[in-house]
């Protein structure tokens, strides 16, 4: 039986539940301002749109709870992208084997961050920095700047077809929303990711191979981030160079809505979905509301920064009531 | 006459009531002190008392709940270090926060730089103001341009000090300064102690060393879990009173009958063992049930001795636990051998454990391979694993389920160890983890030892605390220079002894002097 | 007896020797220098005249001239950031910051007195920005890396506002500064000059002292009486500063408006520092280097270009340099302190 007298649980609780609460209210908000917006089309809509940021942000998450930030999310994305559209060329014979050897390429990136991370000891953010001008090099110099190939129609399908009322994409998150929960509250891995977040040398000194979980941490986010972009290829149909670029401040913001602390150890994806889906619900008011594209940029720095210094004066609080 | 009957403008230094808690313990409770002009005032207590909490106090690192100071009359509360040294109370800190990647000079005149008139620092001004300082102060080895990072240890003692005797405040406290220093440099620092109340400063010394305290004090106050236990003028109390008011019991209560001798077999043996630039060569065993003590001045390798032998650093050399040669190249190798380590890191903020977990979750940690199947933590299976041992060592409230952050120290320390007895280590490696703790749970901690040595386990125990070494081990080896030089059986040697081998003399009267430490308990 | 003393048993003996002459000194004074910076200008020196001899062989007044104007934003903008990391910090701001001020400068630079007005404008905007980042950084204990993201993404959006798409332009006698001349030496090179030394005046002051020490030891800068949040926000703010100047030198080289110049700007500002030698542990290093940094990334462009490769391998190149950097600065420093304790 789960204990709920202790406070970290609660404590961590209280923070998504605030974030769910703000679904809440934007949804409403949404249908006040346009009529239309709560419909099932449009809610599937946004479930999708959500369903990239959420994607992108478990990488984010498995890295900010260990304590590091992985920021060519954007680049590792748009190289799956773009790669999925050359080689396959909107045709769907080879996409059985280009899905697993793009997810791959996207393991490996994560591997090389990780790697550089805990071997050669780079500061996260200047390691994750660095691999994200490479691999944007590397791109752009694979593609020599061109663009715009066509998404294998198998992908496009996927990515556009329903259930029902119900997306596939969103299934597909559902059940990674299930698989990382499950994985972080209740497997060995998981209960050392937060050690290792919380603190390295206890952690490691608690027999907690502390090498292991952060290059896993950031194997996970290439992947996740390949995948967000396979599957956003297949969504618009075709890919393009920059098609990444709003993703690395969502994911940041889904991770701090959904009340993880940035210093890692505290914070789960049940959070972080909600932060998803916030962003999602803004992306979409912003523009009825007559703002544009750059307003939402805008939002989106002052979201993160409302979120962090919620979460830092709550710690502050608590240290305090001790 | 008692303090209260002094008018408060004929001391230098006066505090009154003053009262702090962090996080729910209390540092300080009601503690009222005063340093007349002139005088050497000692502050003695155990570790955890409350002496640095009440320097850091007066000096505007923390702010008191209650009470208040007066310098000379006058309300004294500064903002921070800096501006209390300016006003006229400077700290020499047991921390030695100085700033590595400045110079000596540099640290020494922080904020107070001459500067030229385009408005940068005068280098050449300030090393010639360094100079006369230092030379002053008989430091004149001391270089002023060297960097901080660069410097030994006791050096960095030296540019503490000089930094604050620059501002030539009328009150100089000494937080623990000697603990870094040989027995030379603890001379000229009593001696500086001594000059400067000459002169008409107030000195306030603070230790938890008697015999450094004895000669040069005109007084003596006693601080005990947060209180204040007296004031007495020199030769008003003799050392068994003064012991016996900072234990508040004496020596038998606070340290358990000794435990059962050791069995024969040997669990861990170490062989010339050698890391870093400090262990060199190292040997030694330790025997099933054994409490086999470590002593040493600091750097003498006894924190990389524990650190290879936990595979936190590389070594060279043999380890064999139970007979067994083994490899060990990471905590990991360490617990597979047997062999677990509570470490008490030097920030002391975290304790070992991670503070927002529960207990049962700290506990776990090391042994979540156990408690898995298919991949899923099953939570019955992990409290049958915790259990038994918050019910054995009898941690907090005895449910598991509390948070780490609510214990008490004595408590952290004991999930520290469980943590190690769950993953079936048989030889526990100790270091310093009695530092900072109240001697209530001190009490507590050493059963703890007692009994996981009755049962048959090892344990390494280092302590910097001679008192416990006379007391708790069965044997006491001494680390010098990185080697093992000396090895000493319970009760068959004098402190004296001890002392002198740990600054590499033969054994023979101490440079410290006759009325040394604390007698021994009879075994 | 205590290992790496400097002083000798007894405290009191008198220090042996004669005070060392000037010469004596100087040479005391190069081994306790730090070897990054120093090998930052080899570095580039070496990269220069690769690339010179494989221009023409002779090196020219213009062609210095224009390697600093093209420089000029960068090693601006790296002049900031050089700081901020020397608090262990970091501010990914500055690409916003300058992209905002390029956008405004495209717009609004119409005649010259708008200029003048819209440049200063400018100058409180990016100022403000690094107000607020040390204001979060230091007064709410944020980190620095997720507060500069965040203004970062706010910048960038007041950016696009004010140019949604790349266009505008700049008065002519406005752009054309960067590439002339005064008293025969190119205007950037002053420019790169002036800073060099407002840095050298500047890294004796004792905010700088300040700076330097809440980077080195948080805890004893704090007892050594440093106001750790008023010190990051002058950090942050002079941070801000740099960007918004190097937003007017962006303007003067490319001649029109990039809502989102400053993106690319980041990394390669950065770099700069880290090739310089400043550790990104805080506490060390300064602009002398920075300068080095900033003129080999330039040259390493230009270098590719010569060799005719697309231009976007120094995308690639920026990147790896800056993680090769970070590693070959901890290990060269290393190194030469283990030479200098033998």
């Amino acid at each position: 039986m789960k204990s709920f007298t202790s406070r970290p649980v609660l404590e961590r609780n209280r923070s998504i539940l605030l974030a769910y609460a703000l679904v809440v209210v934007l949804a409403i908000f949404g249908e006040l301002v346009a009529g239309g917006f709560l419909t099932i089309s449009h809610i599937d809509q946004l479930l999708i749109e959500a369903s990239f940021i959420a994607f992108v942000a478990l990488g984010q998450s498995f890295v900010i709870l260990s304590g590091g930030i992985d920021l060519s999310i954007p680049w590792v994305l748009n190289a799956a992208a773009v790669l999925l559209t050359i080689f396959a060329n909107g045709s769907n014979g080879k996409t059985l084997w280009l899905f697993p050897l793009l997810l791959a390429g996207g393991a490996v990136v994560g591997l090389l961050n990780g790697l550089g991370v805990m071997y050669l000891r780079i500061p996260p953010i200047i390691m994750t920095l660095g691999m994200s001008s490479m691999v944007e090099g590397g791109l752009l110099l694979y593609t020599n700047g061109g663009s715009g190939n066509i998404a294998p129609t198998g992908v496009v399908y996927a990515a556009t077809h329903r259930w029902g009322p119900v997306p596939v994409v969103a299934v597909v998150w559902l059940v990674v929303l299930v698989a990382a929960t499950v994985v972080l509250s209740a497997t060995p891995f998981g209960r050392r990711l937060y050690a290792t977040g919380l603190n390295r040398r206890v952690a490691e000194f608690s027999g907690v191979n502390v090498r292991w979980v952060t290059v896993s941490v950031y194997v996970i986010s290439g992947v996740a981030a390949a995948l967000a972009g396979l599957v956003l290829a297949g969504y618009v149909g075709e890919s393009y160079l920059g098609m990444g670029d709003p993703y690395l401040f969502a994911s940041v913001a889904a991770v701090a809505i959904g009340g993880a602390s940035v210093l890692g150890g505290t914070g789960n994806y049940v959070g972080t979905t909600a932060g998803a889906l916030v962003l999602a619900l803004l992306a979409a008011i912003l523009p009825i509301l007559g703002f544009s594209q750059a307003t939402l940029e805008i939002v989106y720095g002052l979201v993160i920064l409302v979120a962090v210094s919620l979460s830092s004066l709550r710690l502050a609080a608590n240290r305090s009531a001790d | 006459m008692t303090t209260a009957d002094l008018d408060k403008t004929s001391e230098l230094l006066v505090v009154e009531g003053l009262t702090k808690a962090f996080a729910g313990v209390h540092a300080l409770t009601d503690v009222s002190f005063d340093l007349r002009a002139g005088e050497v005032h000692a502050l003695l207590g155990e570790n955890g008392a409350g002496k640095s909490t009440l320097v850091k106090a007066v000096s505007g690192v923390v702010k008191p709940d209650h009470g208040q100071v007066f310098l000379r009359g006058q309300p004294f509360a500064p903002r921070d270090p800096d501006e209390s040294s300016r006003r006229g109370v400077g700290v020499v800190f047991q921390e030695l926060p100085l700033i590595p990647d400045l110079s000596v000079m540099e640290n020494v005149f922080f904020n107070r730089q001459p500067l030229t008139r385009l408005g940068t620092v005068a280098g050449r001004r300030m090393r010639a103001r360094a100079e006369e300082l230092f030379s002053d102060l008989g430091l004149q080895g001391l270089d002023p341009v060297k960097q901080v990072r660069d410097l030994s240890v006791a050096a960095r003692q030296f540019v503490a000090i000089a930094k604050v005797l620059a501002d030539d405040p009328a009150v100089v406290v000494l937080d623990e300064a000697t603990s870094a220093l040989g027995p030379a440099e603890v001379t000229w620092l009593l001696e500086q102690a001594s000059t400067l109340a000459a002169k008409g400063k107030g000195i306030v010394f603070i230790s938890h060393r008697l015999a450094e305290v004895e000669d040069v004090s005109d007084r003596v106050t006693v601080l005990r879990n947060g209180r204040k236990v007296g004031t007495w003028d020199r030769g008003q109390a003799s050392a068994d009173d003064l012991i016996s008011a900072m234990l508040g019991r004496t020596l038998e209560q606070l340290y358990p009958v000794r435990a059962a001798a050791p069995r024969p077999n040997v669990l861990l043996g170490v062989q010339d063992l050698s890391a870093g630039r400090r262990l060199r060569h190292a040997s030694l065993d330790v025997h099933e049930g054994e409490i086999l003590g470590v002593a040493g001045l600091e750097g003498q390798g006894q924190l990389e001795l524990f650190l290879s032998l936990y595979g936190v650093i590389r070594s060279h050399g043999t380890i064999t636990v139970a007979g067994e040669r083994r490899h060990i190249r990471s905590p990991r190798d360490a617990l597979k051998a047997g062999i677990g380590m509570a470490l008490v890191p030097e920030d002391r903020k975290t304790e070992g454990i991670l503070p927002t977990l529960t207990v049962r979750e700290n506990l776990s940690l090391p042994i979540l391979k156990k408690l898995h199947s298919h991949g899923i933590l099953g939570r019955a299976n992990e409290r049958a694993y915790t259990q038994p041992v918050v019910t054995d060592l009898k941690i907090g409230r005895g449910d598991g389920e509390q948070t780490a952050s609510s214990l008490s120290g004595g408590n952290q320390q004991k999930v520290i160890v469980g943590k190690f007895l769950l993953t079936g280590a048989r030889l526990l490696l100790l270091y310093d983890l009695t530092r900072g703790v109240d001697v209530g749970t001190k009490a507590e901690i050493f059963k703890t030892v007692q009994k996981l040595a009755n049962d048959g386990y090892g344990v390494l125990f280092y302590s910097s605390d001679i008192t416990e070494l006379a007391n708790v081990p069965h044997r006491v080896v001494v680390m010098f220079d990185g080697r093992v030089t000396a090895d000493f059986p319970a009760g068959a040697f004098s402190q004296e002894e001890l002392v002198a081998a740990m600054v590499g003399q033969h054994p023979g009267p101490g440079p410290l002097g006759e009325s040394d430490l604390i007698a021994p308990a009879m075994p | 007896m205590i290992e790496g003393a400097d002083l000798s048993v007894a405290p009191g003996a008198v220090a042996a020797g004669v005070p060392p002459s000037p010469a004596g000194r100087l040479a005391a004074r190069a081994r306790r220098g730090d070897i990054r910076p120093v090998a930052a200008w080899i570095l580039m020196l070496a990269l220069f005249f690769t690339y010179a001899s494989l221009q023409s062989g002779v090196i020219s007044n213009a062609q210095i001239g224009t390697l600093c104007a093209d420089t000029l934003p960068l090693v601006t903008l790296a002049l900031g950031e050089g700081l901020v990391i020397i608090t262990a910090g970091i501010d990914l701001s500055v690409g916003g910051v300058l992209s905002l001020g390029t956008a405004i400068a495209a717009v609004h630079f119409t005649n010259s007195s708008q200029t003048l007005l819209w440049s200063i404008v400018i100058i409180v905007l990016g100022v403000t920005a690094g107000v607020i980042n040390g204001a979060l950084i230091g007064y709410l204990r944020l980190q620095p890396f997720i507060v500069t993201l965040a203004t970062w993404s706010i910048f960038d959006g007041l950016a696009l506002e004010v140019l949604p798409t790349q266009g505008g332009s700049v008065p002519t006698g406005f752009s054309n500064w960067i590439g002339a001349s005064t008293a025969g030496i190119p205007n950037a090179v002053w420019a790169i000059l002036v800073m060099a030394v407002i840095w050298l005046w500047f890294k004796q002051t004792k905010v700088a002292r300040r700076i330097y020490a809440l980077g080195s030891d948080r805890e004893g800068a704090r007892i050594s009486g440093v106001h750790r949040p008023r010190t990051l926000v002058a950090t942050y703010a002079i941070s801000g500063l740099c960007a918004a100047v190097a937003a007017l030198f962006y303007a003067m080289l490319t001649a029109s408006g990039d809502p989102t110049a400053g993106d690319g700007l980041i990394l390669p500002a950065v770099a700069a520092v880290v090739i310089g030698g400043t550790s990104l542990f805080g506490g060390q290093g300064g602009f002398i280097g920075t300068i080095a940094g900033a003129l080999t990334l330039t040259l390493l462009g230009d270098v590719i270009f010569v060799f005719n490769l697309p231009s976007y391998w120094t995308v690639f190149a920026d990147g790896f340099l800056l993680v090769v950097a970070v590693l070959l600065g901890g290990s060269l420093r290393s190194l030469q302190l283990r030479w200098l304790r033998r």
